[in-house]
Order: C-alpha cells, then sequence, then structure tokens
C-alpha cells in the first residue's frame, strides 16, 4: 500500500481521496483458506458473509472491518498474486496529469473551466462496452450534458479503480464489470455533483437545498441565478472528505453522502437522462475509421520486431536450438534464447517470423505429456464421471456443509446414500430408466417414492475449446534507464497482472512500469492469465537489445499456446416420481480445473476448489438462498478432479457452458420420459422463482412455443448466471443429406435488473449466444502427443454470419441493481441446439460440439 | 526473390523455362498464403496478370474458352456458362466467400490441385480440356487425366496453364455442383459435380464426379452408364452412390471422418438428381 | 534473396512510392511501411477478413494481395473512405446499428460491405449474410452488422 502512496502517479499523489487502511490486515487476505477444504472452519459462517461457491461469488456487502472480524480466528494469507496480481505496485502515468486549473472532484470526476467534464473509466475495452457504460453510470448521478463528458481511461490502480470482487483489483472479466461498479460510480457520481452545489451554494451564500441540477448547470429558482459546473470549477474547493472514497465499496463516498446528516438521495430512475438511453458509445467512431489504437498498432521510435517460440506445453524447458538456417535471414539482429521461449528478433516482422521459421528447437519433455491425447483423456474423464466409488469434492449440496465433510471424510465406495441421503440407487448407462430398488434410500428421501419412482441417469461431454479472440496476441515494450524502468503496450483484462508480470521478469518494481492500455481486439478471458505469455517476451527481449520490441504471436502462434476451455464429462442421476418430481438430484462433472495449472496461485488460495469448473452446477442463488435456481432439495453436485498438464485457462462462459449443456439437456430427458412439456417442468422447478418464470414463459411466448412447426424444432434452456436470469429457444432443422445443424431463429429472455446501455446488453447476449453456438456446433480443439492440432481459422471454425441464426431478444427490466451478461449467451447456446435435436429427431446429442459427424453415429444408433 | 511481369505468355514460359525455381503467380490466394507460411520458396515470382492471352472467356465454336487468370468471381456471373458449362459457374459461386472469389483464378486453383477444392470436380463433370501452354507448343489435356495426385498434375514444370475449354454440348443438359461443408464458404467436406440431360423424366446422358473424397476427383464411367438411359429412380441412384462410395479414398480430418464422407455421398447424388429435376 | 523493388502504389486517392521485398504483402507495407494501421492482420492466411480493402473496387485480401502485384490497381482502405471529413454512409451505419463490438474486424467488414451496396444496392438479407460471411467476428451475434447494412438498403430504397 504505501508503494502506492509514493508512486508517481498523479492520483497517488494526493491521499485525500483515500484512506490509508486501518491495519495491514487489511491489506491481505480476502479469502479464506481452503486447503483441506472451507467446511473445516466452523467458526466461519460463510452463509453470511463470504460464499465460494457460483463462482468467484464472495459477497462483499459486508465491510471489510467486519469481515476481518468475524473471520478472525483464521489464519490469512493471501495476496492474489496471479489471479488478481499481486497489488500495491504501480506506475500510474498513462494519462495527463490533469493540469491546475482542473479540479479532481474524486477519483472519477474531473472538471475543467471549460465545462469540460473527465470521467474516468477503469475497466478494459474490449468490445463490451463498459467504456461508455461505466462513465454514464458516473454522468447521470453527476447530471451532466454527456456532450460535456471526456472519458479517459484510469492508471491500473487497484486500490482506486479495481473491482470490488475481484479485491480491489482492475480485473475485466466474469461479465462482472458494469455490475459491480455500478454502486461506486453512481455514488462517486451523485458526491460529486454534490460538492458542485455546496460550491455554488457557499457562492451565493444560499442552502444547498435550494438548489437543483440540470446537465451541467447548477440552478438556484428563487433567484433565477444559474452557473455551470465549468465555472464552479474555477473556484472550487473541494475537501479531502468529499473527494474520499470510503474504504469498501459499500462505505465509497460515504462521507460526502450525507447532507446535513441525511443521506443524499441518488437520482429517481424516472428521471434518467442517460441510463437506459443506448448512449453513443465512444469507441465506436474509432473502430470505423481505422483509428482505434489497439496495442497491434503501436509503433514506438526505434522499434524492432520479435517471433517467439515458446515452450510446446507448460513446463517445458528448452533443450537445444540450431540457429543456423535463421541467423542466414536478412534483416535479423538476433536469436536469443531463455528456457520458456526463442526468439528471432528482427527489423521486420516478416523477417522475424520466416527467421523464427527456421529455428530447428528441441524441448525437455514433460512427464507424460508427449503422450497425451485428447480422445484418450476423454475416455478417463467419462470413466471418473461414472465410477461412483470415486469420491467428488462436493461442490453443491443440500444440507449441513459440515456434515457433509465429515461424510465426505468418512465415505466407503457404493455408501454415498447413507450419509447424503439424497441418492437413490444409480442407473447405469444413458438415460436408462430402472425400477427403484434401494428401499433404505427411499427412507432418507425427503419426498417418500412409490414404487413408481424411478432413477434415470445421463452423460454428456465437452471439448477443449480455445478462446478465438480476433487480434493475435501481441505487446510491445520498451525498457529504459538500463533496464530499470519499462513501458508497455499491451490489450490486458489484468492491468495489475501485466505490470506484475513485467516487473517480476525484468526484476524492478511495479512502480517502473508504465502501462499504455490499449483497445482489445477481443478478450474472452485470455487476456487476465498472470504469466502474460504474451508481454513477457517483449520485455526481456527489449531489456537485453536497448530499444522497442514488439512482440506479435500469429494466429498459429496463438493456436498453439492457446489456453484452452476444460474437457469435460458429466453423469447424472435423478430420482424421478411418477409425477415427474425430481426427488433426488446428482451431478458429477470429471475436469481438470481451468486455473489449476496456469493461476497457481489463486487456485491454492481458494483452497484448491474447482472455483470455474463448477460455476453453473450449483442449485441456489449467489446469497445461497434458493433464489433464481430450480428448486431440488436433495441434490449432490460433484467435482471428480482430472489431471491433464493441459494449458486450460477460463473461457467465456466457463464451467457454466458444459454444465447448463448437461442440467438443461438432462431436464429435457427427464421431462420427455414423464411427457411433461420441458417449458412446464422448467416452471415446476421454479416455483420459488417469480422472476424465473417470468423469464420461461416471455421467452417461450416469443418463440410460440407451442406451435408445431414441420422440419424443424425448438428446444429450451434456462441459466441464473451472475444475478441475470435468462432462458433461450433455438429452433433449428438438420439438413438430411449432411446431417449438420442449422439454427434458424433464437430467441433470448433475460432480466438484466437495471440496463444501463439496453442496446449494449443485447449486443452482449446475442454476440455470446454466437459464440456458444460455435461450441455447440464447431469449436474444438483436439491434442495429440501433447500439442494443439488445429492451426488457424480454417481447422478451428467460428461462426460465420451465414450459418448465424436470427436473434430475438428481449430485456426484462427489473428493480434491481445491474446483472452481468457477457457469458449468458455462451452458456445458453449449446443445450438449446440439443434439446430441439431431440424434439426433432427423437435422439439425445450428448458431445459437444455437434459436428456432422457425431449427428450422424448418433442418429444411426 | 525476384519479382516480374511479363506481357505474353512467350515471355512468361521463356522465364519459366530459364528457372527451374521460378513459380507463377496467378490471384494468389493460395500461393501468397503458402508464401506467408514459407512453405514456398520461388527465386522468381512470376506474375501472370498482365498477360492478355490468359484472361476472360471466350466463345468459340462448340467450346467455351475461359483464360487461366479469370477469377471465380467473374466465372460465377458470366451467362454464357450454361448447360454442361453451368457445372463449372455453380462451383465458382460455391468457392470461400466474395473477397477469395475476387481474387482467386480458376488457372491457379486447378494448378494447385488441392482435392478439397471445387474446381476440379466440376472440371471433371465438365468434361472439360485443359489446354497447357509450352515453349514448344500447346497440349490439351483432359480434366480427368490432369489431376494425378494430392496437389500434383501432369503440368509440366516449364508449362503454364493457359485456359480451360469447357464443351458446350451436352447442350440441353442441367449441372450441379453440390457442396457440403462444415461451415459457410469452407472447403468442401464432399462435394458432388453433375451433368444431367433428361429427356421427358429419362436420363440420356450423365457425367457425375465426387471432390473431397480421394486424391483426386472421383469419376467411375460405370457410374454414368448406370444413371445414363435410366429413368432415375431411387434405387438406380442408390446403385449408383453405392458404388461411388465403395470406390471413394477418403482421409480424416479436421471437416469429417473418412466414414462419414463416404456415407453421405449417395444422398448428396440423389439431392443433387432431384435439385435438377425440379429445375428440370 | 532480399532485393527491394521498388513498388508505387495508389491508395486511397494518394501515390506512394515504397521500397519493399517482393515477398511483403499489401497489408504488411499497409501497416508498417506506410503506417495505415487500420487494416487488421487476424489470420494472415486469407480466412477471417480483418484485412478485407479495395482492389479496383472489388474487396480483396491484403493479407493474400503481394504489394508488387498492386501496382497500377487503385487501393482503398478503411482510411480512405471519408470525404470531406465526413463519414461513409456504411460507417455511420455501423456506428448508428452498433454493428460492432471489439471493432479488430471492423474495418474489413465495412469494407466488405461497402463494396457489396456499391455492386448491389438493394441486396436481400440473406445476400448480405453470404456477402459478408468471409468476414469473421468473435465479438457480435452478426445481427447488428446485418441491420446496419440492412438500414443502408432501405435508405436507398427511400430515395428511389
Amino acid at each position: 500500500m504505501s508503494e502506492i502512496l509514493n508512486s508517481k502517479s498523479s492520483y497517488c499523489r494526493k491521499t485525500s481521496f483515500w484512506r490509508k487502511p486501518e491495519s495491514s490486515e487489511s491489506t491481505r487476505l480476502h479469502v479464506i483458506p481452503l486447503d483441506s477444504g472451507f467446511r473445516q472452519n466452523d467458526d466461519l459462517n460463510l452463509d453470511d458473509d463470504l460464499t465460494l461457491n457460483d463462482g468467484l461469488n464472495l459477497n462483499y456487502g459486508v465491510s471489510r472491518r467486519k469481515f476481518l472480524k468475524q473471520t478472525g480466528g483464521l489464519t490469512f494469507c493471501f495476496a492474489f498474486a496471479g489471479f488478481f496480481g499481486n497489488g500495491g505496485t504501480y506506475a500510474a502515468e498513462s494519462n495527463p496529469t490533469p493540469g491546475p486549473a482542473m479540479a479532481e472532484f474524486n477519483a472519477y470526476v474531473r472538471i475543467s473551466p471549460d465545462g469540460t467534464v473527465t470521467i474516468i473509466n477503469p475497466a478494459a475495452e474490449m468490445g463490451q462496452g463498459v467504456m461508455t457504460a461505466l462513465p454514464v453510470i458516473v454522468a447521470e448521478e453527476l447530471d451532466v450534458e454527456w456532450d460535456d463528458v471526456r472519458i479517459e481511461s484510469s492508471p491500473p490502480i487497484g486500490e482506486v479503480y479495481g473491482d470490488p470482487l475481484f479485491f480491489n483489483r482492475i480485473f475485466t472479466t466474469s461479465s462482472r464489470t458494469v455490475a459491480n461498479y455500478y454502486e461506486r460510480l453512481r455514488r462517486f457520481g451523485r458526491d460529486a455533483r454534490q460538492v458542485l452545489l455546496e460550491n455554488a451554494a457557499g457562492k451565493w451564500g444560499v442552502p444547498v437545498a435550494e438548489l437543483r441540477t440540470a446537465p451541467s448547470l447548477v440552478i438556484h429558482d428563487k433567484s433565477g441565478r444559474s452557473i455551470s459546473y465549468g465555472e464552479i470549477a474555477a473556484f472550487a474547493h473541494i475537501s479531502a472528505d468529499s473527494a474520499a472514497p470510503g474504504e469498501t465499496p459499500g462505505e465509497i463516498g460515504a462521507s460526502a453522502g450525507t447532507l446535513d446528516n441525511q443521506p443524499i438521495q441518488f437520482k429517481a430512475r424516472e428521471n434518467y437522462r442517460l441510463v437506459g438511453r443506448n448512449v453513443p458509445r465512444r469507441d465506436l467512431p474509432g473502430k470505423v475509421t481505422g483509428t482505434a489504437q489497439y496495442s497491434m498498432d503501436a509503433r514506438p521510435a526505434g522499434m524492432v520486431y520479435a517471433a517467439v517460440s515458446r515452450a510446446p506445453v507448460e513446463g517445458a524447458a528448452l533443450r537445444a536450438v540450431n540457429e543456423r538456417d535463421a541467423r542466414s535471414i536478412s534483416g535479423i539482429i538476433d536469436v536469443i534464447k531463455r528456457s520458456e521461449s526463442v526468439a528471432v528478433v528482427a527489423t521486420s516482422y516478416p523477417a522475424a517470423l520466416k527467421a523464427r521459421d527456421r529455428l530447428e528447437i528441441s524441448w525437455h519433455e514433460v512427464e507424460g505429456m508427449s503422450h497425451f491425447n485428447s480422445d484418450e483423456s476423454m475416455q478417463e474423464h467419462r470413466a471418473a464421471a461414472r465410477d461412483l466409488s470415486r469420491n467428488g469434492f462436493p461442490w453443491d449440496v443440500q444440507g449441513d456443509i459440515t456434515s457433509l465433510e465429515r461424510g465426505q471424510n468418512a465415505l466407503e465406495p457404493g455408501t454415498l446414500r447413507d450419509t447424503q441421503g439424497d441418492v437413490a440407487a444409480p442407473g447405469r448407462g444413458q438415460v436408462a430408466l430402472e425400477p427403484r430398488v434401494s428401499r433404505d434410500a427411499q427412507d432418507d428421501m425427503s419426498t417418500p417414492a412409490d414404487e413408481a419412482t424411478r432413477v434415470c441417469s445421463a452423460e454428456y461431454w465437452t471439448d477443449y475449446v480455445y478462446h478465438a479472440q480476433m487480434e493475435p496476441l501481441n505487446a510491445v515494450v520498451s525498457v529504459t534507464d538500463a533496464g530499470k524502468k519499462a513501458e508497455v503496450w499491451a490489450g490486458t483484462q489484468a492491468p495489475a497482472n501485466t505490470v506484475d508480470a513485467v516487473a517480476k521478469i525484468l526484476d524492478i518494481p511495479g512502480n517502473d512500469v508504465k502501462l499504455n492500455r490499449s483497445l482489445l481486439g477481443g478478450g474472452f478471458g485470455r487476456r487476465t492469465v498472470p504469466s502474460m505469455d504474451f508481454v513477457v517476451d517483449a520485455a526481456w527481449l527489449s531489456k537485453l537489445l536497448r530499444r522497442p520490441v514488439k512482440v506479435v504471436w500469429t494466429r498459429e502462434d496463438d493456436l498453439r499456446s492457446g489456453h484452452l476451455k476444460p474437457m469435460t464429462a458429466h453423469f447424472l442421476r435423478a430420482a424421478v416420481d411418477d409425477q415427474g418430481k425430481i426427488c433426488a438430484w446428482q451431478h458429477r462433472v470429471a475436469s481438470d480445473e481451468a486455473i489449476k495449472l496456469l493461476d497457481r496461485p489463486s487456485y491454492e488460495a481458494f483452497g484448491k476448489v474447482p472455483i470455474t469448473s463448477m460455476l453453473g452446477s450449483s442449485h441456489h442463488g449467489m446469497d445461497r438462498s434458493i433464489g433464481d435456481a430450480y428448486d431440488l432439495p436433495q441434490r449432490l453436485v460433484e467435482h471428480i478432479p482430472m489431471d491433464t498438464g493441459v494449458r486450460l485457462y477460463p473461457v467465456r462462459g466457463v464451467g457454466a457452458t458444459p454444465n447448463n449443456l448437461a442440467i438443461e439437456s438432462f431436464l429435457d430427458e427427464i421431462a420427455a420420459q414423464r411427457n411433461i412439456d420441458p417449458v412446464d417442468l422448467r416452471l415446476r422447478l421454479l416455483h420459488k422463482s417469480a422472476r424465473g418464470r417470468r423469464i420461461i414463459e416471455t421467452v417461450a411466448g416469443m418463440a410460440d412455443w407451442t406451435r408445431a412447426r414441420p422440419g424443424r424444432a425448438l428446444g429450451i434452456a434456462y441459466t441464473h448466471y451472475v444475478d441475470t436470469v435468462a432462458a433461450a429457444i433455438a429452433e433449428i432443422s438438420c439438413d438430411h443429406t449432411s446431417e449438420k445443424i442449422i439454427v434458424h431463429n433464437v430467441w433470448i429472455a433475460a432480466d438484466v435488473g437495471l440496463a444501463i446501455q439496453p442496446d449494449n446488453v443485447r449486443a452482449q447476449l446475442e454476440g455470446a449466444m454466437i459464440h456458444g453456438l460455435g461450441y455447440a456446433l464447431s469449436e474444438r480443439v483436439t491434442i495429440r502427443n501433447g500439442l494443439i492440432q488445429q492451426r488457424n481459422f480454417h481447422d478451428y471454425s467460428v461462426m460465420r454470419m451465414a450459418d448465424a441464426p436470427v436473434i430475438h431478444v428481449e430485456l426484462l427490466h427489473s428493480d434491481s441493481a445491474p446483472t452481468g451478461v457477457g457469458e449468458t449467451g455462451s452458456i445458453l447456446a449449446p443445450a438449446t441446439v440439443a434439446n430441439a435435436f431431440a424434439v426433432l429427431t427423437g435422439k439425445r446429442l450428448r458431445h459437444i460440439p455437434f459436428t456432422p459427424d457425431r449427428i450422424r453415429q448418433v442418429l444411426r444408433t | 526473390m525476384k519479382y516480374v511481369e511479363p506481357t505474353s505468355l512467350s515471355e512468361a514460359l521463356e522465364i519459366l523455362a530459364g528457372d527451374d525455381e521460378a513459380r507463377c503467380l496467378a490471384g494468389g490466394a493460395t500461393l501468397v498464403a503458402m508464401l506467408n507460411a514459407d512453405l514456398v520458396e520461388p527465386s522468381t515470382l512470376i506474375g501472370l496478370r498482365r498477360i492478355d492471352e490468359l484472361a476472360g472467356i471466350t466463345a468459340t465454336g462448340d467450346q467455351l474458352r475461359i483464360g487461366a487468370m479469370t477469377t471465380h468471381a467473374q466465372i460465377a456471373v458470366d451467362g454464357r456458362l450454361t448447360g454442361n458449362a453451368a457445372v463449372v459457374r455453380d462451383a465458382a459461386r460455391q468457392i470461400a466467400h466474395p473477397a477469395i472469389r475476387n481474387m482467386g483464378t480458376i488457372g491457379g486453383a486447378i494448378c494447385h490441385a488441392d482435392p478439397n477444392a471445387d474446381f476440379p470436380g466440376a472440371l471433371v463433370a465438365a468434361n472439360a480440356v485443359l489446354v497447357a501452354a509450352g515453349q514448344s507448343g500447346t497440349r490439351q489435356i483432359p480434366a480427368d487425366e490432369f489431376f494425378l495426385d494430392y496437389l500434383e498434375t501432369s503440368l509440366e514444370e516449364d508449362e503454364i496453364l493457359s485456359a480451360v475449354m469447357l464443351p458446350v454440348e451436352p447442350s440441353g443438359a442441367g449441372a450441379r455442383h453440390l457442396k457440403f461443408s462444415r461451415t459457410h464458404g469452407d472447403y468442401a467436406t464432399v462435394s458432388i459435380s453433375l451433368v444431367l440431360v433428361l429427356d421427358a423424366g429419362a436420363c440420356s446422358y450423365a457425367r457425375v464426379a465426387v471432390g473431397s473424397v480421394g486424391p483426386t476427383p472421383l469419376h467411375l464411367t460405370e457410374v454414368d452408364e448406370i444413371l445414363t438411359g435410366s429413368d432415375l429412380a431411387g434405387e438406380t441412384i442408390r446403385q449408383a452412390g453405392r458404388k461411388l462410395m465403395e470406390a471413394a479414398d477418403p482421409v480424416d480430418d479436421v471437416r469429417g471422418s473418412a466414414e462419414y464422407r463416404r456415407m453421405i455421398i449417395p444422398g448428396l447424388l440423389q439431392r443433387a438428381v432431384d435439385e435438377l429435376r425440379e429445375v428440370g | 534473396m532480399t532485393d527491394k523493388q521498388a513498388v508505387t502504389l495508389s491508395i486511397n486517392g494518394d501515390c506512394h512510392d515504397v521500397l519493399a521485398d517482393p515477398r511483403r504483402t499489401l497489408l504488411q507495407v499497409l501497416r508498417e511501411q506506410l503506417s495505415l494501421t487500420g487494416t487488421k492482420c487476424g489470420c494472415n492466411n486469407g480466412v477471417c477478413g480483418s484485412c478485407t480493402v479495395l482492389i479496383d473496387d472489388l474487396p480483396m485480401r491484403a493479407c493474400l494481395t503481394l504489394a508488387v502485384a498492386a501496382t497500377d490497381r487503385e487501393i482503398t482502405t478503411i482510411e480512405g473512405l471519408e470525404t470531406g471529413g465526413e463519414l461513409h454512409p456504411v460507417q455511420q451505419a455501423f456506428i448508428e446499428y452498433q454493428g460492432m463490438q471489439c471493432g479488430f474486424c471492423t474495418p474489413g467488414m465495412v469494407i466488405a460491405a461497402k463494396a457489396l451496396l456499391d455492386r448491389n444496392p438493394d441486396p436481400t438479407l440473406d445476400e448480405i449474410r453470404d456477402e459478408l460471411s468471409g468476414n469473421l467476428c468473435r465479438c457480435t451475434g452478426y445481427v447488428k452488422i446485418a441491420d446496419a447494412v440492412l438500414s443502408l438498403v432501405d435508405a436507398d430504397r427511400g430515395q428511389n
């Protein structure tokens, strides 16, 4: 923390706007040490404070102080060195220092005497529109004329601009940006407006209560006077208190948030002029004219290019390089090696590439990886999911977590039901319906089972996929001052991770790394990785060569070094009575955890739980109440860890995509077995969620669910993910010659709370749906002998426009705060297609992507 | 590497003969991609775009002459490619995407001899003759004999493909190039090129070739004979389809398994016939 | 091996003399020698469409065009669509309908859309989807891109 205070940043020199934490403890832990499971910590009331469940779902309603107090008995030693950067060390000169005449109202608002209002955007703009959406939240409460607003990217100072959920690191991911910044930004906007009012009141000698604002103006109706924000800025006195964020998100701006001890009101929603009105995105004009700057476009003076070969599998060290042929290429400056990578630096990029491709490189083998084949691994995943003697990590169980933990330790193969009380005799095979045989299990069921209760089971599988952001990864680094300082141009979702990684490889303090935050040509999670594998090579090369170095990955490099969405195998069982009521539910997910290898610090900090794998698998809301989840009161959702050594990482939709495929497909299979309409089944399961039922009913209405359509069929899926409740219906047909699925229409209904930029929300839902249909139909990475087989877009096939459906979106507004929408579509897509296909053909597709080959095999069975 | 742009075919042939490592550049859609990937390293690149003899489509009696430098886009919209020749136009329409069709040329595409491409099968079905120009003159090569193996043609190293000759006959023919690909504009997983003459429901002429199921287009005289003279009943087509399926020798790749490719041939044939019947 | 050749390129109405290795693609010359970085490289393989430019008014891939083979042709890049400081209607429509997200594919997409409308001012939705399928977009649902292009079709109809 002290490093921040001492940093060069103009923001940081002024310490007034945020308070130093009261104790050093508060800079450390923000999550529970879980190494053998948080269930052991009986003194920790998880349900109240912190839910390590359904994803990064850490309840921040509680203050940091309170949290520390409540959890004080535990040893917290947690620096999110990986996932969230280690915090604390950044330089921040990526933005101009405010001029002397510009009034800094708080960390997010500056107003200059000419009336220009600068609003700081903390998040990474990677196409999702946050560089406009976040300032709109501020501008609404500030009551400023939008044309007066200038948007500036924040320096990577996590403590000021970070996301509370990610422990105050800037970490633009997980569909969380708007939702997580909303409360803070509206307070900053409101409080800056309050400062304007107070200053105007002081100047005129009138009570603040007699003043109101119109866009960019403070008005005193009694005297008919008005004054512009810019005029106020010229003389404004801004106290340290009024510019200071509180120490926790819940308290940010709180000191300024009262007036005569009365809380200052937020603007009433009916008076909104910007929120909900689709303010034009500020990033678009540059994007249509080609002037938008990505790091790919950065060209500092004296720059040279590098093409890099990186270790083909994680952990492989360089063995030998034959560089003779490479050095014969004209334009080569040098061939430079380190353990993880070999680089060719040249005066032009084509020369660097050509020489790089002529290197003969051998790498040391990583045990097991040279024989790793994805097809074989899938068989192992499947076997693990099916093998009930293999106990999983209990992720979501109905009932008491501590008792489950005792049970888990005591469990012997085949005794699951004795302690869980919710799982009947296993069914074998896919969709096997078996007579319910176990009386003793029945005794434990909450609903008395009769002879008609049956257990059905099914399996589903998903293959590896890759991020495929359109801009191949790249970065420019200029190391100066004899290796002591660095300037970085990179498109990053995690600025802190970027600064940390560069600082580490250069062995300099993070303060001496200046990061220029470029626009991102897509992210989808790839650009958060702590190793910053696409940035660090430029840093060490620049240090050696003493000039700026640009490293550009080819698409082939990007795929070869792909950080894949894990393959998964799911085994589900349910006990279903003759009314179709699901009396017990078991969902076993076999997968390798996506952050285990490439974000080890976070993985360990989370207690080695399958944090991303199990997203979307739980049947409760974010606060652990049922929320908008299906009512499955007897359940065991468990993870069977697989250890692959493959480079895995969160990709849009993370575990929620495969889990949704499994859950929603299985429900349709149950519905079909019991002759229940899939929509009806979902409405029944959502009997405790009015929000959920409304979404199901809306989407069914949009799609005209009950209308028969010859040659086509509909399939539905539902999700409650990061507080967004959404459902989609796909209308498909299947070409009878090629057995290729054609998706004609997709209807999406989503309750996103308050939509700041509704068109943007629709854009996210539509885009993620296409992304998810890629998962469903064509995207697939295969690995042979440890190596990724795909090379470019010709064999890694993402959806093209002619293959895309028409997408219809309806947003249901509710009074709640904004919810996350970045991944929703990518979660729903595969199940909608699978369910539609089952209606169309009577056959069940279980393995995404549903390639024509696989469809053909299923149709022949 | 040196880049030259001769303005006559004879000049180009002379350069080619004088340099073993010279390569001809047509539209670039494939060769430049190979250059980018460092898969080829010619000493001289002979740009063919300024050679008038290689350009354009001309009607000469009972044949259409398509200059080797004619782009896919030009072929796709040329109304003279009717009847038998329409199968080539139909194929051109389905190659990749507009920007590629504006660049790629028929000469470049067929000299590359990618068995997954659309033109090879279509040219075989159209009974096309390919004109190879050498310093000592030209020779005419039936499409059936042009494609020798994967990426291998019967063109000699010092020859340049100058034109594709498409017979207008049989004039009453209907033609269809039917392509199945995983995603829009991708190479075919399987394609079928079919030329038929229908006389009151009976088939008086048939020529069919299948692409992407082996190193060269699959064409069986036996299959043409099964169809010719038949009334194209379902069983006849199934029989023809089975023959093609049995003779196919596809590979497993990312676009589909060998088995899958084989299995969908009969259905594609049936559909091609159905579509031509509907039109006819 | 790397004998450079003098190349004169006509780009957006201006003539540029560059000395280029004959192996250099138009894309490389645009981006690295002429600082016209609006044209993007997403695959360098002709598959993604991010580098689409107009050559003699036809959309083509700059990554598959050798600079030396682009002489005597009129090249239009995304930087050349504005006239007199005014955005081209296609650019305006893409903004209005939010036909982009990350924007990396957008220059190629806008160029392809312009070429389509120049050739066929009245395309159907299916024609738009077919014609623009050579341009991959990883962010959008393609819906808003189609809407942007359709809006220009309607506008033209209105004028007629």
